[in-house]
């Protein structure tokens, strides 16, 4: 709380996700296509400059490190301090500090400010033109959006639903007001000309893709050619507000590992706020039931202490509830025992869930061996439990 | 012989707006939502997008589009049953909302989209485009949308002498003298008036007159209004997490 106050400010978003840590892979010369619209600011140190719809600072996570062969990426030099400190007897902000705002209400008077992303000059003085929460770093002052569609943006790891076969790719639905193109030439192995698309993906399928182009007019494309991109089968996807993504990441990943670690879940969250989960059925609904919980809380100070408890009791239970059911040693109550596996995995896409918005995922069983081909295991040299290197 | 009206058949002062409530978020599908009750009329508008819009010719390269839906349910009215539907007046009550809303929206980001806005009417009594256009502008902001500011919008007008401010129905339809209904949507913060319409008749002092009677009424409005939408986030302030 104090530290809020100390200005100069470490570069932070809304909470957790400080960025520095999130944002390594990016500045090793990889595709850089989020770092347009960067300025240097002094000391080499980065800002964003002000722009409708790019996040603030430290908003946006994004995590692959670790997935190319070992590559070691080192934490950038993005501890940012206020990109530029507010001078000596600037006129104090008209609102707090992580206030809700809304649209048109002055945020502060003066040009010692610069409005960021979110904010408008009006005059002298700086207003917010959407609903979020005042955000002042240094002279910077921004909002973070509390609503609102996911904005594509390059780079981005995105879950998509397969909406439409074209003559030479994918239409796939990624959650926001404009639809992706997964073009032929950005699978993963070879696709012969002239051939049925739908034996690779069929409408209906969930992917797992990357962000590569935005075009001015917002069409958007998208490739599995990177590292983890797969085709999500079974499980189920849910969606959540795209804006509360980053706290369900948490900092470091560390709400989404303690979430996988005790539901026992694959999970994979899309920046587009889509999320494939996958396990057994039961913990899967349990899995969504947190998800829905972080949402609703993901402002309340120590979240990911708070969801874990619950959590941890929520297990407890239905571990309870399935040992009465049919008696088995805790360590086998994820449906490993031999014999049983088989129908509890093919029960599991259909398993009814409490939570509305619930998608099944894919197909079940059956058809697995073209996805083999494609998704499970896209460039060889990767280890199969990829998934989770996608979570920003 | 009549009687000049002085007192308001409700009792109010004559630059009093009915009593308000707002809420932000009142529908959890869309993607932004409102309720907006002024006295016995009640709106309810819903946001859905920005999404793709279809049929395509209808699509704009260089913005979004504002799409508008007014409609009174049928129950809607004073007992006689509205015709569900769309007809000639909701029409173009849709469209004056649309225009009464679009300068304060940036949809420049958004080429070919189009973000739908439908407003409903449970009850009404009076003044309902101005609670339509007053609900749609915290429904826009609750789906998360770039605006300037949010639009309020009121009715003034007069009863024979008087200047009124949110006529209500019984003065709307006063028998007994000469009524002027004004419909006026405001940005609040910069006093730019977008939307005015006229049912009657008024000289020009009194419409100066009232006009600036309702300024005073849209502020108050769109106090309800930023309420409104600050309640609904109001536990997301604050500390936030550590």
């Amino acid at each position: 709380m104090e530290e809020r106050h100390d200005r100069p400010n470490p570069g932070r978003g809304f909470g957790h996700g400080r960025r520095p840590s999130f944002r390594h892979g990016r500045d090793d010369g990889r595709e850089g296509g989020r770092d347009r619209g960067h300025d240097r600011g002094p000391d080499n140190r980065r800002f964003e400059r002000g722009g409708f719809h790019r996040g603030p600072p430290g908003e946006r996570h994004f995590r692959d490190e670790g997935r190319d062969e070992g590559h070691k990426p080192q934490v950038d030099t993005f501890e940012v301090e206020s990109p530029v400190a507010l001078p000596e007897g600037a006129a104090p902000p008209i609102v707090k500090d992580r206030e809700v705002v809304v649209p048109g209400q002055v945020l502060c008077v003066g040009l010692d400010y610069l409005p960021s992303n979110g904010t408008v000059r009006r005059g002298d003085a700086i207003a917010a033109s959407v609903l979020g929460l005042a955000n002042f770093q240094g002279r910077l002052v921004s909002i973070i959006p509390l609503s609102g569609r996911y904005m594509p943006m390059v780079g981005d790891v995105v879950v998509g639903k397969v909406i439409d076969i074209l003559l030479t790719g994918w239409r796939l639905e990624i959650n926001s007001a404009y639809s992706a193109v997964l073009s032929i030439v950005n699978t993963q192995g070879y696709i012969r000309k002239g051939e049925d698309l739908t034996k690779y993906y069929h409408i209906g399928d969930f992917l797992l893709t990357r962000i590569i182009t935005v075009t001015s007019q917002n069409l958007i494309d998208v490739t599995m050619k990177a590292p983890g991109m797969r085709r999500l089968t079974g499980g189920r996807v849910v969606r959540v507000s795209p804006n509360k993504v980053p706290r369900i990441i948490g900092k470091n990943g560390s709400m989404l590992e303690q979430v996988k670690k005790m539901t026992q879940c694959d999970i994979v969250v899309g920046q587009n706020g889509m999320v494939w989960l996958q396990g057994h059925p039961r913990n899967e609904v349990a899995a969504v039931e947190t998800l829905r919980k972080i949402e609703t809380e993901a402002h309340v100070a120590g979240l990911t202490q708070r969801i874990t408890g619950w959590l941890e009791r929520k297990m407890t239970a239905i571990n309870a509830l399935v040992a009465e059911e049919a008696p088995l040693p805790p360590q086998q109550v994820e449906g490993e025992q031999p014999g049983e596996a088989g129908q509890e995995e093919q029960s599991a896409p259909s398993a009814p869930g409490p939570v509305e918005d619930i998608e099944e995922s894919g197909s079940d069983g059956e058809e697995t061996g073209e996805e083999l081909l494609l998704g499970d295991n896209p460039s060889g040299d990767l280890p199969d439990d990829t998934d989770d290197s996608v979570e920003g | 012989m009549m009687m000049a009206y002085k007192k308001r058949v409700d009792g109010r002062a004559p630059d009093e707006p009915r009593e308000m409530e707002a809420k932000a978020g009142v529908i959890s599908r869309a993607d932004g939502s409102a309720y907006f009750k002024i006295g016995n009329t009640m709106a309810y508008a819903a946001v859905y997008g920005p999404r793709e819009l279809h049929p395509r010719f209808k699509q704009d390269p260089a913005r979004g589009v504002l799409r508008c839906h007014y409609n009174m349910m049928p129950f809607s009215g004073s007992g006689e049953r509205v015709r569900p539907g769309r007809n000639r007046r909701s029409q173009e009550i849709s469209l004056v909302t649309e225009k009464a809303l679009l300068p304060v929206v940036k949809l420049e980001d958004f080429p070919n989209a189009v973000v739908d806005v439908f407003i409903e009417f449970p009850q009404t009594d009076a003044g309902s485009r101005c609670a339509g256009i007053t609900a749609a502008s915290i429904a826009l902001a609750d789906a998360g949308l770039t605006m300037k500011d949010l639009v309020a919008a009121v009715s003034v007008g007069r009863v024979g002498d008087a200047i009124l401010v949110d006529l209500n129905y019984a003065e709307e339809s006063y028998p007994d003298e000469e009524v002027a209904d004004i419909p006026v949507a405001m940005i609040p913060s910069t006093g730019e008036i977008t939307l005015l319409q006229m049912d009657g008749k008024i000289s020009h002092e009194m419409l100066m007159k009232a006009l600036e009677m309702g300024k005073g009424a849209i502020q108050r409005i769109y106090k309800v209004q930023q309420d409104a939408l600050r309640e609904k986030y109001a536990s997301a302030g604050g500390d936030g997490d550590e």
